[in-house]
């Protein structure tokens, strides 16, 4: 008993170390590179462009800039969903890891949190032809 | 030894209970201290008065100018229906010309001494600010003390934020920006 009581003792004892940690990091470029519904999006620009031109090429102005479009609603978002994130996570604050690592700090990466409520968010988002 | 264990578990556990509880200690466990300066120019006294002055004496260089250059402008103007002989007309144009070149020429060199007092001016704040938030750094026990526009997000609340204490420190240590020109 005694035993399980230490147990459930040191459990909370390292959830509150990992609480006083109040900075979370969320890569930005990292986000986009994780994000599914944005590699989504580049194969359906890819394909569409394929589709109008016949030939397997990487995007062109005009099909990069419609991506950039698509996306847009996606990237405006990252800032609420961070938010949203530090919420969750009684953060105190939400900063790039290359501000975390000039500035001496540490902090938990939520990178992957913030891209997973975003694909859910924009799951149904499509790239937009031009 | 289980005992204690459990006591020192127990220990631990309220005084981080306790920990999140009182703001003023949780400021004392921030990694980093958080100001957003962004609304610095209304809340500092010092800077408020000195945008204020520059922009008077930008206004009377303006207005100084504009009233030396007034007569200049009204004689071009009449020089054309004067009816004078061409070559006195472009004499005289070129002579007014000449006048309102330097009159723009002499207003420009004290705008950009009003800029250039203005800049060490600003220059002298960001060294108390700066002085200012590593005393707080110190004080705090921070590892260092970041500009909001650098955030992502920050909570409004956090005992971290100490935007309102450095306002309150540089208004008591800086009353006033002398613009030197």
């Amino acid at each position: 008993m005694a035993r399980k009581i230490v147990v459930a003792l040191a459990l909370i004892f390292f959830i509150n170390i990992a609480q006083a940690s109040n900075i979370i990091l969320v890569d930005s470029a990292k986000a986009e590179a994780q994000s599914a519904v944005f590699n989504r999006l580049k194969i359906e620009a890819a394909a569409a462009q394929l589709k109008k031109t016949g030939k397997a090429a990487p995007l062109n102005a005009q099909y990069q800039e419609a991506l950039e479009l698509s996306l847009s609603d996606w990237r405006s978002a990252l800032p609420d969903a961070v938010a949203q994130i530090a919420i969750a996570t009684k953060a105190d604050v939400a900063i790039e890891p290359s501000i975390a690592k000039l500035n001496g700090l540490q902090g938990t990466d939520r990178t992957a949190d913030v891209v997973k409520a975003l694909d859910v968010q924009f799951s149904k988002l499509k790239f937009i032809s031009p | 030894m289980t005992r204690l264990a459990v006591v020192f578990l127990l220990c631990a556990h309220y005084s981080g209970a306790l920990h999140a509880q009182i703001p003023a200690a949780n400021a004392a466990k921030s990694q980093a201290l958080i100001v957003d300066s962004r609304d610095a120019y209304e809340r500092v006294a010092a800077l408020k008065a000195l945008f204020a002055e520059v922009d008077v004496k930008i206004r009377a260089v303006r207005g100084a100018y504009e009233s030396a250059a007034q007569p200049l402008q009204q004689s071009l103007t009449a020089l054309k229906n004067s009816g004078q002989k061409p070559e006195e007309m472009r004499k005289q144009k070129a002579q007014l010309l000449l006048k309102l070149a330097n009159l723009q020429k002499q207003a420009s060199v004290q705008q950009q001494q009003i800029g250039r007092a203005n800049e060490k001016a600003l220059a002298e704040f960001d060294q108390q600010m700066l002085a200012i938030a590593q005393q707080l750094q110190t004080e705090r026990g921070a590892k260092a003390v970041l500009q909001a526009q650098d955030l992502l997000y920050y909570r409004a609340d956090c005992p971290c934020n100490v935007t309102e204490e450095i306002y309150k420190r540089i208004n008591a240590k800086l009353p006033k920006l002398v613009l030197k020109l």
